[in-house]
């Protein structure tokens, strides 16, 4: 196998990224702090350079589905639109440093306008549209088919009646003890089962960091077994 | 020469580390730990032979999390199960379908997914394995909304989702349940897990997903390590135990001890 394809080189060099972040995290040596922070700057130009393979990988993903159209099907008109946009909306931010003469884009007013009032409502809708999901996952969740779903659904009902006003308004003057039931719920059984979760979830990602410190853990460089 | 208020870090550290090596040196010498079922895990096989006979594609992510920052764990632990599903995948002949939110996982799922076609003797399949790996956005809802087209559109029998996920999680695995997928999800994002539980058939919770290449490997060494993390969990219950006495005791010995 030729040396750069050989899988013990990655390990090699994720082992002494590994040991070096470990030294600048608790040790007082200066060299290795900076050090840490060089190698964590490589890290983001690196990050940074790969969005171009993102940019290409669309592109090509779009130019294949537009080759591949079929006759009836006008989806393929979607790629033809993402293709136009992206180009676009990389021309505006280049457009934007070359009128401002700054390293950041953001400074014009078309790429920002197009930012706030495309992207970001958008994204805002999108984000809004899981108060649906929610809602129907939970009815499916929600259904007291065993004693587990059961507890669930007790439960949910009182945290869910406990955040609403309408809560309130219905126990009237228990109000004050069910928000009582409803602080305990969320503070004592909820709490202990997430701390739970997240003290075995860290232990989990300590143990995979020495496997893959150590080379044992091969799954990210392909190799499953 | 230490930093302040991390001693007790690095001496938990070296415990566990030590107990993870000494379980990996007993397990190479021929004494197994024995790992509880994770149905889940089981049933990965199942889901991708399911969408092999009904000729429907086998979609997997690694969520949205990174391989720079604190979730990176997660992406590890979701590329190995990319590099275990599309070795079945290889194996059965299913398609696979691998979106990806962030661009430098892109080459990395791509050579898992390579290596796998190609060491179950499918090199021509292996050949196209970056027209398998899907990059939607880097934008956390244009992600979502592209990954939740492409279930509409491609109807895949098997959905796996196992890696770092945020508020796009039950969108995900609702659009999954309503194209009757197959589903199978875990995250350590303690927030997200019930609603993966609500919506999937199986769940994987917090550390199974880190066990999960150990798990499915069956490697002796990759399995000792696992039983390694069980002594950490039981300094953790113990430090909890006595944290709890000794506080109500009003000792704060402990305290002090873990913020030194």
């Amino acid at each position: 196998m030729s040396f750069y394809k050989r899988k013990e080189l990655p390990i090699v060099i994720t082992a002494l990224c590994a040991l070096l972040m470990i030294c600048a995290y608790f040790f007082k040596i200066p060299e290795a702090k900076s050090a840490s922070t060089t190698v964590q700057t490589w890290m983001l130009v690196m990050v940074n350079f790969s969005v171009v393979v993102g940019f290409v990988m669309v592109i090509r993903m779009h130019k294949r589905r537009i080759d591949k159209r079929q006759p009836g099907d006008k989806s393929w008109l979607y790629s033809v639109w993402l293709i136009v946009l992206l180009i676009a909306y990389v021309l505006l931010g280049i457009y934007g440093v070359e009128s401002t003469r700054t390293a950041a884009p953001t400074n014009d007013w078309t790429f920002n306008w197009v930012f706030t009032n495309a992207l970001v409502a958008l994204d805002s809708a999108m984000y809004s549209l899981l108060a649906f999901f929610i809602a129907s996952a939970s009815f499916r969740a929600f259904k007291a088919r065993t004693k587990e779903a059961g507890v669930l659904l007790i439960s949910g009902a009182i945290t869910m009646l406990y955040n609403a006003p309408a809560g309130s308004a219905i126990f009237g003057p228990l109000a004050p003890s069910f928000n009582d039931l409803g602080d305990w719920i969320l503070n004592v059984p909820n709490m202990a089962g997430f701390r739970g979760i997240l003290i075995g979830a860290a232990v989990g990602a300590i143990s995979l960091g020495i496997r893959v410190l150590t080379g044992r853990e091969r799954g990210y460089l392909g190799a499953g077994e | 020469m230490l930093e302040t208020g991390r001693v007790a870090q690095l001496f938990f550290l070296i415990v566990i580390c030590a107990a993870v090596v000494y379980f990996v040196e007993t397990a190479r010498r021929g004494k197994l730990p024995k790992l509880r079922k994770v149905p889940g895990l089981d049933a990965v096989e199942e889901a991708v032979g399911r969408a092999t006979e009904m000729a429907r594609p086998v979609v997997i992510s690694t969520g949205i999390g990174g391989l720079t920052d604190v979730t990176a764990p997660q992406t590890v632990a979701g590329l190995s199960m990319v590099g275990y599903v599309a070795r079945l995948c290889a194996r059965y002949g299913a398609e696979l379908i691998a979106p990806a939110r962030q661009p430098y996982v892109i080459p990395v799922e791509t050579e898992i997914i390579q290596t796998a076609f190609n060491e179950e003797g499918k090199p021509e399949e292996a050949a196209r394995a970056s027209e398998m790996v899907h990059y939607l956005s880097d934008s956390q809802f244009g992600y979502t909304i592209a990954y939740l087209g492409l279930l509409q559109r491609r109807k895949p029998a098997a959905h796996l989702m196992i890696g770092g996920y945020w508020a796009e999680s039950l969108q995900l695995a609702e659009v999954g349940f309503n194209v009757n997928a197959i589903q199978i999800a875990g995250t350590a994002n303690t927030h997200q897990i019930p609603f993966f539980v609500a919506a999937c058939d199986y769940a994987l919770i917090g550390e199974e997903i880190y066990a999960a290449g150990a798990y499915l490997s069956k490697d002796p060494v990759q399995v000792g390590s696992v039983a390694g993390q069980d002594v950490g969990k039981a300094i953790a219950l113990v430090l909890i135990v006595v944290g709890i006495l000794l506080t109500a005791a009003g000792i704060p010995v402990l305290t002090t001890l873990l913020r030194s």
